[in-house]
């Protein structure tokens, strides 16, 4: 299923989990690994210099740079490396979603994986400060196919493929999410725990839901699923699905933890908008915060719809 | 019949004591009502305070759950833990501190402050990000300092003594409780 992955990195700590998850994809999926650094942006066209984004500071790009550049990333992933068939070091210099985006096209990727930012922090320092980052906003908006986001080490085996939470919202996206779900539980004999969550939080709009409204949408939730994702289950039967209400990312959290995912996937987006204008919903945004396992975000249907 | 105060310290204005049984204390008053009046208030640990008493609170003045959308699941996961014995080694007690972070770069220079509920262990912290609920529950909890630090230097921070709200202490433990989670079955 993943014959091409590109893990785009900072090559700092804050993506060391993030190296993890794509050295064990590598493995498991016997796949092509680019491990992918994009450096400095260019102060002009062509310009001999380049800008640490994180420091400000000018550096000259010369022949020697790059290099030095790519056997600082070996050095960092050598433990990882040690143990990789086909993996491929290789840095560029540019802005970076833009280049990731670039790369992915080029080579023709099925999966990105990626830190959620890159700076290492407090957990209570999370709470003011944008969870996902904006190269990978960019990157999950445009990218064709899904992006793997890793903010916490990753406490659950991949090479070990069990349990498959997919987030359901019954939006487009969303269905591309459930293919991209149900392919990979094919693929590898996992659990496939469809989830919907009948919004009720304390955020939304209007007055407060009686429990006799709530049990009314878990009926419309539950139609929605046999009428709209049922038919396409056809003869795999090795799934669940679950609707309750609450708010949503905390349920999803919640029934992950209690299902013991070893990833979720989700619509990149939950409005019904041009995923190209679409920016990483909330939700999301919560649940990679928190999440323990990685999460899967789904915005174009091009490598993930049935054939 | 009600527990007695402890009496090394007279009750002090605005401070709310929350009691090792969860009951919030307003001078020599258990609060029977709704606790809302007492979220502005300085908090105050009873000697002897741990998590479990913590959730004993949000147990006994259930409104105080809605501040987090994380505490009734917490709460669920705290009832099928056991009654006892739910520490961890290696962990000596867990403070609620506060940091204030001077960030120069990248975008304008700002300040953030936030709080920090950690683990204590033979004066060093710890984070408690990967421990559950079933290893935290009995170890002690206290109030800690407000942490500075200046332009990312976490070597040199400066260290103030501080003081809680009660919001403070249920937000900033409810939040940074709703990070736990690991799965039990694969720990790498």
């Amino acid at each position: 299923m993943f014959t091409k992955i590109l893990f785009a990195t900072t090559a700092s700590p804050a993506c060391d989990n993030a190296a993890k998850v794509a050295f064990d994809l590598e493995l498991k999926w016997d796949a092509k690994l680019f491990v992918f650094h994009v450096l400095g942006i260019p102060s002009r066209g062509f310009s001999p210099f380049v800008t640490d984004v994180r420091t400000g500071e000018s550096d000259q790009v010369d022949g020697d740079y790059i290099d030095w550049v790519k056997e600082e990333m070996r050095t960092t992933y050598a433990s990882l490396l040690k143990d990789s068939d086909n993996s491929v070091i290789d840095a560029v210099v540019g802005v970076p979603a833009r280049e990731i985006l670039r790369k992915a096209r080029e080579e023709d990727v099925d999966l990105i994986v990626m830190g959620a930012h890159t700076r290492e922090e407090d957990v209570g320092a999370t709470r003011y400060r944008q969870v996902v980052g904006s190269t990978m906003q960019k990157v999950a908006k445009s990218a064709r196919c899904p992006v793997v986001i890793i903010s916490r080490p990753c406490t659950t085996c991949w090479k070990l493929f069990s349990h498959i939470v997919v987030g359901l919202d019954f939006s487009k996206a969303s269905a591309s999410a459930f293919f991209f779900g149900l392919k990979l539980c094919k693929e590898v004999g996992a659990r496939l725990h469809l989830f919907h969550a009948v919004d009720i939080s304390a955020n939304s709009n209007g007055p407060v839901t009686s429990q006799q409204e709530i049990e009314v949408k878990i009926k419309e939730a539950r139609h929605k699923f046999d009428r709209l994702i049922l038919p396409h289950l056809k003869d795999f039967d090795n799934y669940e699905v679950e609707i309750w209400e609450g708010t949503p990312y905390v349920e999803i959290l919640k029934f992950a933890r209690d299902r013991q995912a070893d990833l979720i996937v989700m619509a990149h987006h939950a409005r019904e908008i041009d995923p190209e204008k679409a920016w990483l919903g909330s939700t999301v945004e919560q649940v990679v915060l928190r999440a323990s396992c990685p999460v899967a975000s789904v915005n174009h249907p091009d490598k993930v719809a049935p054939q | 019949m009600p527990k007695d105060l402890c009496p090394a310290r007279g009750p002090s204005m605005n401070t709310v004591r929350i009691r090792t049984d969860g009951m919030l204390a307003d001078g020599d008053r258990v609060v029977q009502t709704s606790p809302l009046g007492c979220l502005g208030l300085k908090v105050d640990l009873e000697p002897g305070f741990i998590l479990r008493s913590f959730f004993a609170m949000v147990t006994a003045y259930p409104l105080l759950a809605e501040v987090s959308p994380f505490l009734p699941a917490l709460m669920e996961q705290v009832r099928s833990c056991p009654a006892s014995g739910c520490s961890a080694s290696g962990l000596q007690r867990l403070q609620l501190g506060r940091a204030v972070d001077m960030i120069g770069f990248p975008g304008p220079p700002r300040l953030e402050i936030y709080t920090v509920f950690q683990g204590i262990d033979l004066g060093n912290t710890v984070e408690i990000k990967p421990y559950g609920l079933e290893d935290l529950l009995d170890i002690g909890v206290e109030l800690g300092p407000t942490r500075h630090m200046v332009f990312g230097d976490k070597v040199d921070v400066f260290e103030f003594a501080s003081v809680f709200n009660l919001f403070e202490l249920i937000d900033g433990i409810a939040w940074s409780l709703s990070f736990h989670g690991t799965p039990r079955q694969c720990r790498i």
